[in-house]
């Protein structure tokens, strides 16, 4: 492969030509201040860039001389320039990818990619979801955390006076053992997580 | 003042990878303070979502917002970027596409790499999308730039069976190319030794330093 990509032979012999009015203009030009090459800046200039254009209609002179050189290129072609351009870019880009890209045997399905793609998977995923549901938060949280132990606790207590300091404690230790098996289903829900952001 | 324009190191992702930091430190105390300075500017670009900031973030240690979707860069980020004895200037550029800006963020990048005087431009890019990516390398150097390609997220690529021929790449190119996983922290230094080499003598043969310096 060559270092510059050949585009078409309309697009080619109107980037020469914007080349050669480009250096004719010179310093004059309303694209001097550009630091880029020629070839690049008359490539833009095809592809209608904005900038280059609103540069460009602050002197009609120029901008009417670019016009022309642009609508001799695009008679001569099927597509627009600015698709002609992007394709055979793409076509160079797709045949270099295929000589310097090798593929081997993709790595052995691990764990996390097995899961990856079962979470992933709308079928599969909803299904995941349901049950994480069920016996994370339903069963777990709700029945084991809120149910059996806040109840264990109130049980221990019933029989005892309490006043109303001590009952706002048991009240914050029922919140903990909820904040503990929250904090359990966060935290098995930050390993999915973390699974799966590190495929 | 924001995070990502403080100079200072102070956030403390960094200090997990640099194990020696303390060590670093002390010798930089101890170093003479007539350092050779490189007047260096690079910037990074590339499509959205390959990991430019990541590796801004590897190589100046300054921290930038990073997320895992595309677009998060939405203004150019500074950094020194302190390689050796070297100090080089490394600008963080938001993702573009192509040099016809679409976007707002397009443009910023797009003016950044017709009216700034650069170095070099590193062009990351993702190993597992290398056909879609390449169209930009192509822009970059018809525009004239020097360009390093930085081929990151290799070990996503080689997860997929993909590897790729770096000799061949940088030979179809013209260019230097470098293999590197930003998050992983692997290939930065062969990066940073590229960069250095591109710098250090730009009139000779890039390619030629580069391959000597491997």
């Amino acid at each position: 492969m060559t270092t510059q990509i050949i585009y078409p032979e309309p697009i080619e012999n109107a980037i020469a030509s914007i080349e050669s009015w480009l250096q004719n203009w010179g310093k004059s030009s309303v694209l001097s201040n550009y630091s880029v090459s020629k070839r690049s800046l008359a490539l833009l200039l095809l592809q209608k860039d904005p900038n280059l254009w609103q540069a460009l209609a602050k002197a009609p002179q120029q901008q009417q001389e670019i016009e022309i050189l642009l609508t001799v290129a695009q008679n001569q072609l099927q597509y627009p320039v600015d698709i002609a351009i992007a394709t055979t870019r793409q076509q160079q880009a797709s045949s270099l990818e295929s000589i310097t890209i090798e593929k081997t045997q993709a790595a052995n399905n691990s764990v996390s990619e097995t899961l990856h793609r079962l979470t992933v998977n709308p079928l599969t995923g909803f299904a995941i979801l349901l049950v994480i549901l069920y016996f994370g938060i339903y069963k777990f949280v709700g029945e084991f955390g809120a149910g059996e132990l806040v109840d264990r606790k109130v049980k221990k207590y019933s029989h005892q006076n309490l006043d109303q300091n001590e009952m706002v404690l048991l009240g914050n230790l029922a919140s903990i053992y909820l904040g503990i098996s929250l904090n359990l289903v966060g935290q098995t829900h930050r390993v999915i997580r973390f699974d799966y952001q590190s495929n | 003042m924001n995070c990502h324009q403080c100079h200072k190191n102070c956030h403390s992702d960094q200090h997990k990878h640099n194990k020696h930091i303390w060590w670093r430190r002390l010798r930089k105390q101890h170093s003479p303070e007539s350092t050779l300075i490189l007047d260096g500017n690079i910037a990074l670009v590339g499509m959205p979502n390959v990991g430019k900031s990541v590796l801004f973030n590897r190589l100046t240690g300054m921290y930038v917002d990073v997320s895992n979707y595309p677009g998060t860069t939405v203004e150019v980020s500074k950094g020194i970027a302190k390689i050796k004895e070297y100090q080089i200037r490394v600008i963080d550029t938001p993702g573009m596409y192509s040099l016809v800006p679409i976007s707002e963020e397009e443009q910023v990048a797009r003016n950044l790499l017709l009216h700034e005087s650069l170095d070099a431009v590193v062009h990351v890019v993702d190993a597992k999308n290398l056909g879609r990516m390449l169209p930009l390398t192509f822009q970059l150097m018809e525009a004239g730039l020097s360009v390093i390609l930085a081929i990151n997220m290799i070990d996503e690529a080689e997860q997929l069976g993909l590897k790729v021929q770096r000799e061949a790449l940088q030979l179809e190119l013209d260019l230097p190319v470098a293999l590197m996983s930003a998050t992983l922290n692997r290939g930065i230094r062969e990066l940073k030794h590229t960069i250095i080499k591109y710098l250090s003598s730009p009139s000779a043969n890039i390619l030629d330093n580069w391959q000597m310096a491997q």
